[in-house]
């Protein structure tokens, strides 16, 4: 199913730009969470429309952050192509965003669920807490990984919570403890793909030939900065902030200690996994056993997820 | 903590389970450890828990007396020890007398913050961030139950030395009755409901401040002067932006769990205004006291203004900056006590 093609009276024609704007934006994008909406869907008997709303939904969510973001980072690409805001204005950028989330609203107050309308409403609160908490971060150079954590759970896992939790509710499975479960493995999920992401930074498993070191570039220690940094004297750590490349991390660091630094990384994050994997032991006690299969498809999210293998 | 590499075992237990609090007090093996897992979500589960097992051989634990330095806080000895000891300073008293008093202050201090390591780790709010509390249980250094043993040993060595000064002055006893009270609700104002009342906040100025000077230069002098309270309110003051410091970096975890602390009660900006306020009192009383403090107060004076730039530039309860003002308030704590000690020594003409 492509869930990136809206049907044609969702956004006015007579707004100028705004689909062009909304076909630059949506192309090329790996739809990573309308496939998991789809996959948990197809185990819980939702219908195609149930199905189309919600991945529409959480792309929908999830692009019109992109389109913040860029703009906030002053970003110049996006999946390989110039950024909205710099392609069309700053405004248009900032209103096609919150126009995307508008329509979700729309959309879903339609569908009528409210505990669906109260989840979604939640994680774009968190989302939008994260983008404003973490611009706190910008040229902070000292902050710890676990400040981080918590940062990326508001922005990065906000987005799977709601993807475990989505489609439950729209079966209208509102178990308490279920969602307890599915939050826990929201939560883990996006830590583990924002520590993977932030490793893409350092050319780490980065298969698609990613730009390197942007985020220090622009003044940002995500995750595996901070780790690899956390105990360095001062003046080594002035001195990895000015790496231009990666031969400079390791000019500065020495590579023994890097890749050292990356054994030990991913041996946290492996508990993180081992940690996915008890709490879908949990949730596997609390399905119907029409859905028990659910589980033999999320168990292989945290390795792709985090070891990029497919 | 140093683990070894090891396939990871976690078990979640629900809370009416019978063995749900032999693990969380560390009773449930004497071979294996279990470690409550650390939240991201602001809520800590009211029906079961999650624990990471460990073997006990997997836990790397430093020494036995260092684990004991870091239950007790000794980080934090000087907000309860520099007080006394510059109070003696001024009023003079029997080594002996000091040497007990000195001996069961670091007692009660230990006590006070092994029962509060306890008591967080039982109602799961240790779990909710690291950097509060000691961190010897979620390290794997001691289990809860042998945390609380600790504490009641520190809490009778602290007792008899209690007695040993209602022996000397019977009228002592009202200071003790109250440093009690407020050891008490320093321990369990979690517990009983203060967090964010703005009882804990005070209990912090005044017990770790002019109550705490007073009834030590009383114990020592049996008199009690406005020059010691004085000293005692800005030792209580500091002690009390220490403890403001810490609520602004746990503000958005507090916020998330619903704990309604001053910070999450006012919002990160106005708790800064109260902590810029606290700062000016400090330099107010501090100017007070000038004709006896004439020159040495002029370090500790540009401490404070540098305390205050640095409150009035905290960015985000996340940011570093945040994080590390806890140790710069100790710092100037300690500026405090040494400009009286400098102050006392050009006194002497030493």
């Amino acid at each position: 199913m492509n869930i990136k093609v809206y049907a044609p009276n969702d956004f006015p024609s007579y707004l100028p730009k705004l689909n062009a704007l909304y076909d630059d934006l949506f192309s090329h994008g790996k739809g990573f969470r309308s496939q998991l909406i789809q996959k948990i869907s197809g185990h819980l008997a939702l219908t195609t429309d149930q199905v189309h709303l919600l991945a529409q939904t959480i792309e929908f969510v999830h692009n019109a952050s992109l389109l913040h973001d860029d703009l906030i980072d002053r970003s110049h690409l996006r999946r390989e192509k110039t950024a909205a805001w710099l392609k069309y204005t700053p405004e248009y950028a900032v209103l096609a965003g919150d126009y995307l989330l508008a329509r979700v609203m729309v959309n879903l107050s339609k569908y009528g669920n409210l505990q669906l309308i109260q989840l979604t409403a939640e994680i774009i609160s968190d989302l939008l807490e994260g983008e404003w908490i973490q611009d706190s971060l910008i040229e902070d150079w000292d902050v710890s990984i676990q400040q981080l954590d918590r940062v990326h759970n508001l922005k990065t896992a906000s987005l799977f919570k709601w993807c475990m939790r989505a489609p439950f509710i729209a079966a209208e499975n509102y178990d308490e403890e279920l969602h307890k479960i599915l939050l826990e493995l929201g939560s883990l999920m996006g830590i583990l793909f924002q520590r993977s992401d932030d490793l893409l930074d350092f050319n780490i498993r980065n298969y698609e030939g990613k730009a390197v070191l942007g985020d220090l570039k622009s003044g940002y220690m995500n995750s595996f900065a901070a780790f690899l940094t956390h105990d360095l004297e001062e003046r080594k750590r002035a001195q990895f902030r000015q790496a231009q490349t990666i031969e400079d991390v390791y000019k500065v660091l020495g590579e023994d200690f890097f890749f050292e630094r990356l054994k030990q990384f991913d041996s946290h994050n492996e508990k993180v996994i081992s940690l996915f994997e008890h709490n879908l032991n949990l949730l596997e006690k609390r399905l119907e056993p029409s859905a028990v299969s659910l589980i033999g498809d999320l168990k292989s999210l945290p390795h792709i997820l985090y070891w990029r293998k497919v | 903590m140093e683990t070894v590499p090891a396939k990871h075992r976690y078990i979640t237990i629900r809370r009416e389970s019978p063995d749900h609090d032999l693990y969380l007090t560390g009773r449930f093996s004497k071979s294996e450890l279990a470690i409550p897992v650390t939240l991201l979500e602001g809520t800590p589960s009211t029906d079961n828990t999650t624990f990471q097992i460990y073997e006990r051989d997997q836990i790397k634990r430093p020494a036995l007396p260092l684990v004991l330095l870091q239950l007790m806080r000794f980080d934090l000895i000087g907000l309860t020890l520099l007080p006394a000891l510059v109070v003696y300073m001024f009023v003079g008293g029997t080594y002996l007398s000091i040497g007990i008093l000195i001996f069961s202050l670091a007692c009660v201090h230990a006590a006070t913050f092994a029962f509060n390591d306890y008591f967080d780790h039982m109602q799961g709010r240790d779990r909710l961030s690291e950097v509060s509390g000691s961190r010897v249980i979620q390290e794997g250094y001691l289990r809860a139950h042998e945390v609380f043993k600790i504490a009641l040993l520190f809490s009778a060595i602290a007792s008899a030395g209690a007695v040993y000064f209602a022996m000397q002055e019977p009228r002592i006893l009202i200071f003790a009755l109250l440093g009690f009270a407020l050891f008490a609700v320093g321990t369990l104002y979690s517990q009983l409901g203060f967090k964010g009342s703005g009882i804990a906040d005070l209990a912090v100025l005044i017990g770790l401040g002019p109550l705490f000077t007073s009834a030590v230069e009383y114990s020592l002098s049996g008199q009690m002067t406005s020059f010691i309270f004085y000293i005692g309110l800005v030792y209580g003051l500091l002690s009390l932006l220490y403890v403001q410091s810490k609520s602004l970096v746990t503000s958005m975890v507090d916020h998330q769990a619903g704990v309604r602390t001053l910070a999450v009660r006012v919002g990160f900006d106005r708790m800064k205004k109260f902590m810029l306020v606290e700062l000016v009192i400090m330099i107010g009383i501090a100017i007070k006291l000038e004709p006896v403090l004439s020159f040495s107060f002029g370090l500790f004076l540009v401490g404070l203004l540098w305390l205050a730039r640095q409150v009035r530039k905290l960015p985000s309860p996340v940011s570093s900056r945040t994080q590390s003002l806890a140790g710069h308030i100790l710092i100037a704590h300690a500026l405090w006590s040494l400009s009286l000690l400098f102050h006392y020594a050009l006194a002497l003409d030493l």
